[in-house]
């Protein structure tokens, strides 16, 4: 074998025919899309087999192609376990979905609830953590793509970051959610594919028995179910997991964009195709000690295996796996975030009586100015995606009682759903300096609940749900 | 304390079972979807 399992010309090859075939397809797609609604959420009306799929592709991210592996490849066994059970985050969302598709059935994005239920304060502290994990997912995308494209086939980072921001902003930009559901459809059909075929070889020709065997003589603490650092990192990701999903205008417009009675069994079908996924790529990782791979940075470890034990074809179908999940979270990350910034900035503070042409347009200039801003984040490479991606964990986590409370309590005001939030945040950042990463959601959640339940008992007012139905 | 060798099997073929069944679902829902013309 080569240093590089694909040949950069058949790397670019790959990227080049995807990116046009996407582009393309967004281009058809984009062509129903007559108002700002179609644009933004599909025209409302997504059936359960695109919701479905949607929602399990979209969380099977760079995250969990590249990230899995690393974790389970540094903590064993609850690295693929504690990484699976961010699942919880999709079933757990199913009954919200269903809630919020009732009280709002107008509505756009998750910043429009925070804005409604609890005012401009906590939107304001709402609108900064968004912000800062969307630019966070969407920077640890951006480099996972030019990683992917470097370690398989020498092609430089910086031009195949470039290749996948361009092709996923192309057809967002043209198919809008339409284009983002459809291709993630499509997507998820190849991820899981490739995922199966790569794990069902290593059973068949590695074995489990021996793959077992060798981690417990080699390295037994991966096989420990008593490993400490890894049990707090069980939990940190369940936290984690739920922060990211009950507050990101990711999940948000999804539920808004589907069918009436969809969007519940939408996520819990989801939720429960995706658990598996996590154990399955992160077993890939525990076969690296016996075949004897050693990456020289872990987030490579899952792509690393399977393209070294099915060579050119393996490298090939682990590049086009990593490409579509990553796809299928980068479409769905920018169309979530310009809806974000067009509906709830720019409609709602600057021009309230924008046409729906205008929208439309504003919401095309966003997708477009924030693939360019990803690009110059995404310059240089900045940390790894484990670390980016918890860091963001501080952030996320504080969100999920004061949407939770705000969802099914009448009783959380404004400034107490503004407080979780702000100091949650800084306690988990806190918590990420001075301990550790993995702990960083677990002590943000903790917080942010604490203050939640002295404003639950300490409110005198109740809120009146029919304030969320706003017409636009 | 470290996993029994049978769980460890049990655990991985189980979650690719299921990881295999996933897109015989996704195109099933697909076909019914689309018969009832209710894909979008």
């Amino acid at each position: 074998m080569t240093e590089f399992a694909l040949d950069t010309s058949v790397g670019l090859t790959i990227v080049v025919l995807f990116g046009i075939g996407w582009i393309l397809f967004g281009y058809w797609l984009g062509r129903k899309n007559k108002t700002h609604e179609d644009f933004a959420l599909a025209g409302r009306n997504v059936g359960f087999a695109f919701a479905a799929a949607t929602a399990m592709a979209t969380w099977v991210t760079s995250n969990t192609t590249l990230v899995a592996p690393q974790l389970t490849y540094q903590f064993g066994l609850w690295g693929m376990i504690g990484y699976s059970f961010a699942a919880l985050g999709l079933l757990l969302f199913a009954p919200m979905a269903k809630r919020i598709k009732q009280l709002l059935p107008n509505g756009y994005t998750s910043g429009d609830f925070v804005r409604l239920r609890y005012g401009q304060v906590a939107w304001w502290v709402f609108i900064i953590i968004s912000v800062v994990y969307a630019f966070g997912w969407l920077i640890s995308l951006g480099m996972a793509g030019g990683i992917l494209l470097e370690s398989l086939s020498g092609l430089d980072y910086h031009i195949g970051m470039t290749a996948i921001l361009i092709i996923c902003v192309g057809y967002t930009l043209f198919g809008g959610m339409r284009a983002v559901i459809a291709t993630d459809f499509i997507q998820a059909l190849i991820i899981i594919v490739g995922v199966s075929v790569i794990a069902y070889w290593l059973i068949d020709n590695v074995g489990l028995d021996s793959i077992h065997q060798n981690l417990s003589a080699e390295h037994p603490q991966l096989l420990d179910v008593l490993f400490p650092a890894a049990v707090m990192f069980l939990f940190n990701n369940i936290f984690f997991g739920l922060g990211e999903i009950f507050h990101s205008n990711v999940w948000w417009s999804r539920a808004l964009s589907f069918k009436k009675d969809v969007a519940y069994k939408a996520y819990l079908t989801g939720g429960l195709m995706w658990l598996p996924i996590p154990i399955v790529t992160g077993f890939i990782a525990l076969a690296a000690p016996q075949l004897g791979i050693f990456p020289p940075s872990a987030d490579m470890i899952g792509p690393t295996v399977a393209a070294a034990v099915l060579g050119k074809a393996g490298a090939i179908v682990v590049f086009i796996v990593i490409f579509s999940a990553l796809a299928s979270s980068l479409d769905s990350l920018l169309a979530a975030t310009s809806d974000l910034v067009t509906q709830d900035l720019f409609h709602k503070k600057f021009k309230p009586k924008a046409s729906d042409k205008t929208l439309m347009r504003f919401n095309r200039y966003c997708i477009l100015g924030l693939g360019i801003m990803t690009w110059l984040f995404c310059l240089p490479r900045i940390a790894t995606l484990g670390a980016l991606l918890n860091f963001a964990g501080a952030f996320v986590a504080s969100t999920i009682w004061p949407i939770v409370l705000g969802l099914y309590q009448r009783k959380l005001s404004g400034s107490y759903a503004a407080a979780a939030m702000a100091f949650g945040t800084l306690s988990g950042l806190v918590g990420y300096f001075a301990i550790g990463f993995y702990v960083a959601a677990l002590i943000s959640c903790a917080v942010s609940g604490v203050i939640c339940w002295v404003g639950v008992v300490n409110s005198q007012r109740l809120f009146d749900w029919r304030q969320l139905n706003e017409e636009n | 304390m470290q996993i029994p060798e049978l769980f460890f099997s049990v655990l991985i073929i189980a979650a690719l079972v299921i990881t295999c069944l996933t897109p015989v679902i996704l195109l099933a829902l697909f076909i019914k979807d689309y018969f009832s013309k209710t894909i979008w």
